[in-house]
């Protein structure tokens, strides 16, 4: 099932099943990453031996309260909650059998596969992979 | 050209970036309104900033005056932006490379034969906050409750 022939050389090709597999391995390398961030990102507000970072406050002549810096900062990580990867294809590049193994395959992942047939060229597909948290 | 894991993160990273600079810019009004000192054992500690105030108090002897410290943050309008949520999206050539999926944008965003070209694709991606883990927020909790307590 090839889809896309690099227009010089010809050995270039790459299948569908590929582009699946590749939009899935960036969205994982991509939750390790943050998962990565979130990890250092907390060792900003904890020491080693895990105590909290602390401020100490003066909240009156004589008294001081030590507060966690976590409370002191508004704290909201970000990562990619929705991200879709669409293109076109000639319909005779598709192996509908080898598609709707590709769909049971990332059921249930969050991801989904669409395809629809072009308006104006009934012989192109429309593919769209889309991902949503 | 360039990787898509490699696009990805890097748009992800940026986002991440500006994000951190707003965390910072929480961390930065306590600059702003107190001041660093060293406590009797030598700890730093931070010191509001305070102005006085002449506060009206009715006596027996009439209208009294009383000097009343009113810290600096109490009186300022305090914000936190955050990032709601980033949406990018862009156009590109699907291309292959070391059997890899690689994105090699448009040189020109007008030119036809090249965007209309069966290999051109779109990608969106959205970044948006997400929820505190569950462990991280009992924690944070639990120190507010504890802080709560600390403060008359």
């Amino acid at each position: 099932m090839r889809i896309f022939q690099h227009r010089k050389r010809n050995k270039h090709t790459l299948s569908l099943c590929k582009i699946i597999l590749s939009l899935k391995e960036a969205f994982f390398d991509n939750q390790e990453f943050f998962n990565g961030y979130q990890i250092q990102k907390l060792s900003e507000f904890y020491k080693e031996d895990g105590t909290p970072v602390l401020r100490r406050i003066r909240i009156d002549k004589d008294r001081f309260i030590e507060v966690p810096l976590i409370n002191l900062v508004n704290y909201a990580p970000l990562c990619i909650s929705e991200f879709s990867l669409s293109f076109n294809i000639k319909s005779r590049f598709i192996n509908i059998k080898e598609v709707e193994k590709q769909i049971s395959q990332i059921e249930g992942t969050g991801f989904d596969l669409f395809l629809g047939r072009d308006k104006g060229d009934n012989k192109i597909v429309s593919v769209k992979l889309s991902f949503k948290r | 050209m360039i990787s898509l894991n490699k696009f990805i993160d890097s748009v992800h990273d940026a986002v991440v970036s500006a994000n951190d600079t707003l965390t910072d810019s929480s961390v930065g009004i306590l600059a702003r309104f107190f001041n660093k000192s060293k406590d009797e054992d030598g700890k730093e500690i931070l010191v509001p900033e305070e102005i006085s105030i002449k506060y009206p108090h009715i006596s027996d002897s009439g209208v009294e005056y009383i000097d009343v410290n009113v810290p600096l943050l109490t009186l300022a309008p305090l914000t936190c932006p955050t990032i709601d949520s980033v949406e990018f999206s862009t156009k590109f050539l699907l291309a292959v490379a070391e059997d890899q999926l690689k994105m090699e944008f448009l040189k020109d965003s007008n030119n036809n034969s090249e965007s209309q070209s069966n290999r051109v694709g779109n990608l969106k991606i959205v970044i948006s906050p997400q929820d505190v883990p569950e462990g991280l927020k009992s924690l944070v909790e639990g120190y507010e409750r504890a802080l709560k307590l600390q403060i008359p």
